[in-house]
């Protein structure tokens, strides 16, 4: 199986997630374009992503009301939920745990080419940012990484980093919203409009 | 943005952040950089708190070469300072260098062996290094001598959770709601720890505490919405026979109204449409009528 693409938006709006909250753990899911009954031999590709939660990530009702929600949104937009991402607490530790696990499997459950990312902390800084994740697809006897082979072009990788780097040194990740933020507040909004459009100027 | 901020904004930026401790270590160091640190002069004795609160944050950021002049100044000014060798400590923490760290915290612990914060952060070490079982076993230890610390019963309760030992977790928070009888966030994180956990039983008690939260603070989100889940599942799957599931059936008619309100008088319409919250919550509800 071939490595997921992922887009400059889904690639961007991750990491700025977890730049937001250094000192915590943050999650959140990855979506593709629904291609059911379409014939497609891309490979998958992750358009966007939704980011969830900083404050604690292994409790389930909150993580019930937002894949709910984030569903009957993708209904709407032709979108599917197609895979999660993490980046845990500890600053070395890029490792698969429970709660990704688990989160994972069950995404997959409903979409059979799902990948799980982890956020590697160690190579996220603010200058240079390449191949910052992990992506683990599930076999048999658990989580395997997936070997790159370059599905991504150096080019789609340079404007990913060009990207970032502008994001953050114009400080983007304080406009970001996750569900956390949502449900203190339903006004703040986890589709982050204001960050998309900002990441369309810049590619 | 920063560059020009003038130094009583600054000054004004970081003391909101000290008095509601606030981590925006990245922000802090800026201000630091663009601003007060050729202005420090000017700070009077507030100098020596934004130092403290400056190194902190440099450390945050890996920014060492602040962190160490933060420490310099402060050690000429208050020299022997209980204060100030705890930072050195944290500075070699976020060096990494666990051993050195751990020997200042234990030399201060010899001065003064009552000093929390040197023995809290020799537990953030523990769980720096990944040793989560021993840090849970030391934060059970300090808290038989500081009972009352309540970030410290937090703590242990998210390391609990990480090992998936929710009925520990879930002790945690009972600590916590004893001595805070009207903090509605407790009710609500016990009450999301017992939803994890599942099961009949656990869903009853999760739909009591959330209840009780949503009482406490109607304007909490989360409390509604756990409520909301708690009884639409025991609507369904109650084993205390059809007046239960009724009743259960009618809370949930509540909670979701209540969410619903909040949606359509807070959030924009354009938004309302593409995320069909309000369509989202009617259809499970709905499925609750079915069954």
């Amino acid at each position: 199986m071939a490595d997921p693409t992922i887009t400059v938006q889904a690639h961007c709006k991750l990491l700025l997630h977890a730049a937001k909250y250094p000192h915590a753990a943050v999650n959140g899911i990855l979506l593709a374009e629904d291609c059911k009954g379409k014939e497609s031999s891309k490979g998958l590709k992750y358009v966007d992503c939704v980011p969830l939660f900083h404050v604690s990530l292994g409790l389930s009702p909150m993580l019930e009301i937002a894949l709910l929600q984030i569903d009957a949104y993708c209904k709407g937009k032709g979108l599917v939920i197609a895979g999660y991402y993490q980046a845990n607490e500890n600053y070395n530790d890029n490792e698969i745990n429970h709660v990704a696990s688990t989160i994972g499997k069950k995404i997959k459950e409903n979409f059979h080419d799902g990948y799980l990312l982890v956020v590697d902390n160690r190579k996220v800084k603010s200058n240079c940012v390449s191949q910052p994740y992990k992506v683990f697809t599930l076999k048999e006897n658990g989580w395997k990484e997936v070997d790159k082979k370059g599905g991504n072009s150096s080019e789609d990788e340079l404007q990913k980093e060009e990207c970032l780097e502008a994001l953050l040194m114009s400080g983007e990740q304080r406009k970001l919203r996750d569900f956390d933020n949502h449900l203190d507040d339903v006004r703040n909004d986890w589709r982050n409009l204001e960050v998309n459009d900002m990441i369309k100027q810049l590619t | 943005m920063a560059q020009q901020m003038s130094l009583s904004e600054a000054r004004t930026i970081l003391k909101k952040f000290r008095d509601e401790q606030t981590r925006d270590s990245h922000l802090i160091i800026n201000l630091w950089n663009s601003v007060l640190m050729d202005n420090c002069h000017k700070l009077g004795d507030e100098l020596w708190l934004v130092y403290e609160q400056v190194c902190a944050a440099a450390l945050d950021c890996q920014r060492f070469d602040t962190a160490e002049l933060c420490i310099q100044a402060l050690d000429n000014k208050f020299p022997k300072s209980i204060r100030v060798r705890r930072l050195k400590g944290m500075l070699y923490e976020a060096r990494e260098e666990y051993t050195d760290a751990e020997e200042e915290y234990n030399s201060i612990l010899e001065k003064d062996e009552t000093n929390m914060y040197a023995k809290k952060r020799k537990i953030a070490i523990l769980k720096a290094r990944q040793k989560i079982s021993e840090a849970i076993h030391s934060l059970n230890d300090y808290l038989k001598s500081f009972m009352t610390d309540y970030e410290a019963w937090n703590e242990l309760c998210d390391l609990y959770l990480s090992q998936l030992d929710y009925n520990n977790a879930a002790f945690c928070l009972e600590e916590l709601i004893m001595y805070n009888p009207h903090n509605h966030l407790y009710h609500q994180k016990y009450a999301e720890i017992r939803y994890t956990q599942g099961g009949n039983e656990n869903i009853e008690l999760a739909r009591t505490y959330f209840a009780q939260a949503v009482k406490l603070n109607p304007n909490n989100l989360r409390a509604l919405y756990g409520f909301f889940l708690s009884s639409s599942y025991l609507a369904v799957s109650s084993n205390k026979g059809v007046k239960d599931k009724q009743l259960n059936q009618k809370y949930s008619a509540w909670a979701a109204e209540q969410i619903q309100n909040k949606y359509e008088s807070q959030q924009p319409e354009s938004q309302l449409k593409e995320t069909k919250v309000i369509e989202c919550i009617e259809k499970l509800l709905d499925s609750l009528q079915a069954n």
